[in-house]
């Protein structure tokens, strides 16, 4: 039978849920075994980010990137819309100022180089 | 000008700019081959929305979301691909595949999504309208039956396959039988109709030298004045390809709800099914038959759908579709060409034997029929034509017999030259369009026998004199044919007489 990468997630996710953290390493293993035998090496990664939408799904989850100027203005809040957050910040000096927030698939464009990029006719 | 008010106006300026934070629904490239891409994310994306490729060198292409899967969106691209990467940003930008059109529109040469092909200035958008490329077709409320004649200027189809404002007429053959000739001949013939058409070419898959000629033509004629061309060319893109048809029904949509009559050429439909059998095969969307997908029959049927009349409620419009099809050594039982037959109010059946043998245009006229055109007709046209489709079929089972010359009787032989002679009348050149009056008053005097006497090879002759002749001396009846085109017991007589007239005393002498 032909498995589709939303089933090995499902498989993924549901091994990892049964095994409890101090096993994870085992399921890790016999998963990465499992794709090589069936030849599906190449979905890893479709696997792995499927994997990761079920995961925050399940645990209620919502990823937020920050792409800041300065690293240290950055700031979010603990929670959004009903959700934990799992933030992930970095630093562009190329936005001159401002930052990018990208919530779930939205991105949120408040930097300065946006701005002058509006202006510029 | 000061120092200080330079730098005033510019802080006014710059007050004036509302740069608010923007809100962008996004994704990116996982997979990306033959202008197909996968992206991830755009959870929230609609189908048949457009979206905007960020390629690597900060330009922007367009596409359409096609599949929407679990964990990707599958997406065309509508331009050159050649710099998009693996990790490009994808936006979705809210709206539906729609095109910008407006009155500015009529005399352009535009491409698969409406944008000028020609080097002229862009549609003024200012007065123009959104259209969407899909929308439901009229529903059965709106609708009106076909009533009026749309004519082709071509006697064989004015005569005996008849086409109606709002009529699906289907032309098919193989290659080079003049499929593309007659479309043109129908458009230019336009210019010479009292209620003036709108009308809009679509070349799908056409070589850029073709469309190109045919532009050129048309502008010739003076008919780009009231037609549009649509032309996703055998180098655009599939996807544009696949669209063309559907930007051109959308252009004709805009003139109809305006209340005009719209006559839309499809050039042609095979290519069109190619392009997105070529599509849908990269979408990996299951083949069917000949590798066409499950919905090829709805793509045409939708498309031509929404030709068809309004009624005065709704503006009374309408859409003509004439759309193409090429066909392989004559085989009309292929996939697509039954299709499209079944979808259309009938068909004008080209033989490339025909056309060879010099009979031009190439139409066979046992195969072709017009389903609801001769309700259509007018009624001096109707009863002139009425026995020709009879005596082309009764002389195309006796032509057989044709060899044997002599030996025949009487009856036999008088069929045989009768349709002789009207296959003879029925050839007309390229560009030589006639207005209805003139087809019917030449068909008139070879159903009643008058061209019997005349030898074959001058039959077109006498045609030409017969013309010529009644608009020279009988200017007042071929008034009254042209504005009333009635056929009743005053006109007949007169008519009658006046070809006797000329077939007695001026022809030949």
């Amino acid at each position: 039978m032909k498995l589709s990468t939303k089933q090995y997630a499902e498989i993924l996710d549901k091994a990892l849920a049964e095994a409890g953290s101090e096993h994870a390493g085992a399921v890790y293993k016999d998963f990465a075994k499992l794709l090589v035998r069936e030849g599906k090496t190449s979905r890893l990664s479709d696997v792995i980010a499927f994997w990761k939408k079920l995961y925050n799904k399940r645990h209620g989850i919502i990823d937020v990137e920050i792409n800041a100027a300065d690293k240290e203005d950055a700031a979010f809040p603990h929670s959004f819309a009903g959700k934990r957050v799992a933030l992930t910040v970095s630093e562009d000096k190329s936005l001159l100022g401002g930052s990018r927030i990208k919530i779930g698939d939205y991105i949120i464009d408040a930097s300065i180089k946006s701005k002058i990029n509006a202006i510029r006719i | 000008m000061s120092k200080e008010s330079i730098i005033e106006s510019i802080k006014s300026e710059l007050k004036a700019i509302k740069a608010s934070d923007e809100v962008a629904h996004v994704g990116v490239v996982s997979k990306f081959a033959d202008n197909v891409a996968s992206v991830q994310g755009l959870s929230e994306v609609r189908y048949n929305e457009m979206i905007e490729f960020e390629d690597s060198n900060g330009g922007k292409v367009l596409g359409v979301a096609l599949n929407l899967e679990e964990d990707s969106v599958g997406a065309i691209l509508l331009g050159d691909g050649s710099n998009i990467t693996e990790g490009c940003r994808v936006t979705a930008t809210g709206k539906i595949l729609s095109i910008t059109v407006g009155d500015d529109i009529l005399g352009r040469v535009v491409g698969g999504l409406a944008a000028p092909k020609d080097g002229k200035p862009a549609i003024n958008a200012a007065t123009a309208k959104t259209y969407p490329l899909e929308t439901i077709a009229p529903g059965v409320i709106t609708r009106q039956s076909v009533d009026q004649p749309m004519h082709t200027g071509i006697k064989a189809i004015d005569a005996m396959i008849p086409i109606g404002r709002g009529q699906r007429q289907l032309i098919i053959g193989d290659r080079t039988t003049g499929k593309t000739a007659i479309a043109i001949d129908a458009i230019i013939h336009q210019k010479r109709e009292k209620n003036p058409t709108i009308c809009v070419y679509v070349a799908v898959g056409q070589k850029e030298s073709k469309v190109a000629q045919i532009v050129e033509k048309l502008k010739k004629e003076g008919a780009m004045d009231y037609t549009v061309v649509v032309s996703a060319a055998a180098s655009d893109p599939a996807a544009l390809q696949y669209l063309a048809p559907f930007t051109g029904c959308a252009i004709a949509e805009y003139f109809r709800d305006k209340g005009q009559d719209v006559l839309i050429v499809y050039d042609d439909l095979s290519k069109h099914a190619w392009a997105y059998r070529q599509i849908s095969l990269l979408l990996k969307r299951p083949p069917g038959r000949e590798a066409y997908p499950g919905d090829v029959f709805y793509l045409h049927s939708r498309l031509l759908e929404r030709a068809g009349r309004l009624n005065k409620d709704f503006g009374g419009g309408s859409i003509t579709a004439l759309p193409l099809i090429e066909t392989q050594l004559g085989d009309i039982s292929a996939y697509i060409p039954t299709n499209v037959i079944s979808i259309t109010d009938g068909q004008i059946f080209l033989e490339s034997e025909l056309f060879f043998k010099g009979i031009r245009p190439a139409i066979n006229v046992g195969l072709s029929v017009s389903r609801v055109g001769s309700s259509a007709q007018t009624k001096l046209m109707k009863k002139v034509s009425g026995g020709m489709k009879l005596d082309l079929a009764q002389f195309r089972s006796l032509e057989a017999f044709a060899q044997f010359g002599s030996d025949l009787d009487a009856a036999t032989k008088r069929q045989i030259d009768r349709g002789r002679r009207l296959t003879e009348l029925l050839k007309q050149g390229q560009y030589t369009s006639q207005s209805f009056d003139e087809q019917a008053v030449a068909i008139y005097a070879a159903g009643k026998g008058y061209l019997d006497n005349v030898s074959v090879d001058k039959v077109r002759e006498y045609e030409k004199g017969l013309t010529a002749f009644l608009s020279e001396r009988y200017t007042k009846l071929v008034e009254t044919l042209r504005e009333k085109a009635a056929y009743d017991d005053v006109t007949e007589p007169q008519l009658k007489d006046a070809i006797a007239d000329f077939t007695n005393n001026y022809f030949g002498k």
